[in-house]
């Protein structure tokens, strides 16, 4: 399927007459609308969801518009899609009518085939025939809300896209061939019995296989229910497990926090010690306190020495020595002028007593700088060692918490419990496993027994001519039927394997961790598996946006397998994905998808993915709330 | 490579007479979109009886 145009009359916000056309070519094949919150984009995709499905829910609220809805007494609301299919062009419409007493009903639904030459033909059966071009369990992969398709690879949802899978890989054509192929042949079988050609035995053979053949869709059907039995058991024995991985790990978390508490006794306990140090620091810190007098006094003394008022370092009694014995400190005999300059040294020296108190005083001050410097330098390590604890202890303190809340909130489970639960599992595992195994093994004897009664069918003369061409159409019913269902397993075990690898490749390409995940698995019942790097198993793991990207890469995956013309229509698709992940998408999706519609607000897009996605953009719309009329209009982007 | 064509190389692995039947019952079911049930199996059994005259002029 192929969208076209889409003609909206009165329909929701969208008074009067919209209509928008879809791009769709090699290269133009997007298709952006873009709107605020609110301006009517889901409106949008409700309505080709309404006139396609007739899926009300899609659209919430009243489908007919409300200002008509307010002047005419059976207002109408309506919506038209033109598209192709196969080469065939289509236009389905749907008509919605309002009542006088406000309820709201459709009053029709038609699907009209464009022929060559103008010819309309109206299709009887308009939902059925849909239902054929995309069949509506598939079209919720095709058209979908961007934040919800993580739902798709979520764990409990394989039967969904089981049931997608096969509608858009027309497994369920084959299923129906082999089925109508059935009856044929019964009814085959029913007319030769009629006719009165068949032996006694023939007969017998007949009524064996069809015995045999119902044996065996019952055994099909068994083994179906038993897969998905195991595949469920799977999960929850996995849950279990996980949940008993998340026991061993509270035993962890017990031993840390036990020596995170000691820990934090430790550094406590230091800390105490840091304080005494520190107040033992500060009592000794009366030099660094005078530090500023100290400096001052010996200042004053440097003054005084400089002015002569203090002893220069010659002591009064040497002096006194010196002019008595007539002789210089060198040793020779002191002529007149040095006497006389002796003798005026000796007029300015202190005496003795006051040199001595002096100079112990200028001892005692460069003493005192001395300790100011190391007192200093005890107190800033003492400072220094007690921040670090405090800030020791805060951490510890910190992750204790941590640890108390992880122990409160993530290990409530009883672990005797869990580990019952698992046995339980595992048990039922394996007898779901058995049990499958001698189904499996039943079908196969049946299919045993129908070939050996086709083959004595086959031996069996038929007595005339009719009876002859009867059993040959009998017998190529059977055989046609059984290769229907052949190729139907083989077929769909290939494409399931293709599909894997697509979505595989894909996903790569459009994730981030890119060196993380290593695989992306679809299992035998269509469950989307991730491993990463330690190993499979991730799925459960992964956040909201990954499972939205996963999803992506699923229908890419299928689109690119089945090579279909089908659109790709999304709303709000990149909501909450990540800037890098959006510039993978548009860069990846309009290269995969057929024909791609984004309905958008102003902000999903950013420059780096516009100017990405501007090579494909073939048409482009903006919707135009106006607040004053309640009215939403569309208009085209040139 | 579309669907159809991958299908096509398992139908080729068929007897050419069970072949020939099942590829036009698919082409029939797929054109299924204005044919009811009872009309599908009518188109069948004419697609297997066709099938049978061939095999008889053989």
């Amino acid at each position: 399927m192929i969208l076209q145009r889409l003609k909206l009359r009165d329909f929701r916000q969208y008074r009067g007459d919209n209509e928008l056309t879809f791009a769709f070519g090699t290269d133009k094949n997007v298709t952006v609308i873009t709107g605020l919150n609110g301006a009517g984009k889901t409106g949008i995709f409700g309505a080709l969801n309404w006139v396609l499905y007739g899926d009300a829910a899609a659209v919430k609220g009243e489908l007919v518009n409300k200002a008509v809805a307010g002047e005419e007494r059976l207002a109408k609301a309506s919506v038209e899609l033109h598209f192709q299919h196969e080469g065939t062009r289509y236009v389905a419409r749907r008509i919605q009518v309002r009542t006088p007493s406000g309820t709201e009903r459709e009053e029709e639904f038609t699907l009209d085939r464009l022929e060559t030459g103008g010819r309309v033909v109206r299709i009887p059966d308009p939902s059925r025939s849909v239902n054929v071009i995309l069949p509506a369990d598939a079209r919720r992969y095709f058209f979908f809300d961007g934040e919800r398709i993580d739902e798709l690879s979520r764990v409990g949802h394989e039967a969904d896209v089981r049931e997608a899978v096969r509608s858009v890989l027309k497994l369920k054509v084959l299923e129906r061939a082999a089925l109508h192929l059935d009856e044929v042949s019964r009814e085959s079988a029913k007319a030769l019995r009629e006719t009165g050609h068949l032996t006694q035995e023939q007969e017998t053979l007949i009524a064996e296989r069809e015995a045999v053949n119902t044996e065996m869709t019952t055994a099909q059907e068994r083994l179906k229910d038993l897969r998905d039995a195991a595949s469920q058991l799977e999960h929850e024995l996995s849950a279990t497990r996980s949940k008993l991985d998340q026991m061993a790990e509270l035993r962890t978390v017990q031993a840390e926090e036990k020596l995170v508490h000691q820990s934090l006794s430790m550094f406590e306990a230091e800390y105490e010690q840091a304080a005494v140090v520190l107040r033992r620091a500060v009592s000794g810190a009366g030099p660094l306190v005078a530090q500023g007098a100290v400096k001052r006094a010996k200042e004053i003394l440097e003054e005084k020495r400089a002015r002569g008022e203090i002893p220069a370092g010659m002591r009064q009694q040497l002096i006194e020595d010196l002019l008595r014995e007539g002789l210089c400190i060198c040793g020779r005999h002191l002529d007149d002028a040095a006497r006389s300059a002796l003798e005026n040294r000796h007029k300015s020296v202190v005496p003795s007593d006051v040199a001595d108190a002096v100079l112990a005083a200028a001892t005692e001050v460069r003493g005192l700088e001395v300790r100011a410097a190391i007192v200093g330098r005890e107190l800033s390590e003492a400072v220094t060692r007690r921040e670090t604890l405090r800030e020791q202890i805060a951490d510890t303190q910190r992750r204790e918490e941590e640890l108390h809340l992880k122990l409160l909130s993530d290990f409530s489970e009883d672990v005797a419990g869990l580990e019952r639960t698992r046995q339980l599992f595992d048990n039922r595992l394996i007898d779901t496993r058995v049990e499958t195994r001698r189904v499996e093994l039943e079908i196969e004897e049946s299919k045993r027994k129908l070939l050996d009664i086709l083959s004595k069918l086959e031996s069996h003369e038929a007595r005339t001519g009719e009876a002859q061409k009867l059993k040959r159409a009998y017998e190529l019913a059977v055989k046609t039927g059984d290769a229907a269902r052949g190729v139907l397993e083989a077929f769909s075990t290939d494409m399931r394997g293709r599909i894997e690898q697509s979505t595989d490749q894909i996903f790569r390409e459009l994730t981030l961790k890119q060196k993380t995940f290593v695989g992306v698995t679809v299992t035998p019942d269509y469950r989307l598996e991730v491993e990463d790097r330690f190993g499979p198993g991730s799925l459960v793991s992964l956040s909201a946006g990954e499972r939205q990207v996963l999803s992506l890469s699923f229908i890419a995956g299928i689109t690119r397998v089945t090579g279909e013309e089908a659109p790709l229509v999304i709303d709000t698709p990149f909501g909450r994905l990540s800037e890098e992940v959006v510039d993978n998408i548009v860069e990846a999706l309009p290269k995969i998808a057929k024909q791609l519609v984004l309905l958008v607000t102003d902000r999903e897009i950013d420059d780096d993915a516009r100017k990405l996605l501007e090579p494909h953009i073939g048409r482009e719309y903006v919707l135009r709330f106006n607040d004053n009329t309640s009215q939403t209009s569309v208009e085209v982007v040139q | 490579m579309g669907v159809q064509d991958l299908l096509s190389g398992y139908l080729k692995k068929l007897e050419p007479d069970v072949r020939e039947i099942l590829a036009d019952v698919i082409l029939a079911e797929q054109a299924v979109i204005d044919m009811d049930r009872p009309r599908v199996k009518e188109k069948i059994r004419e697609i297997i009886d066709a099938q049978v005259r061939r095999g008889q002029r053989v």
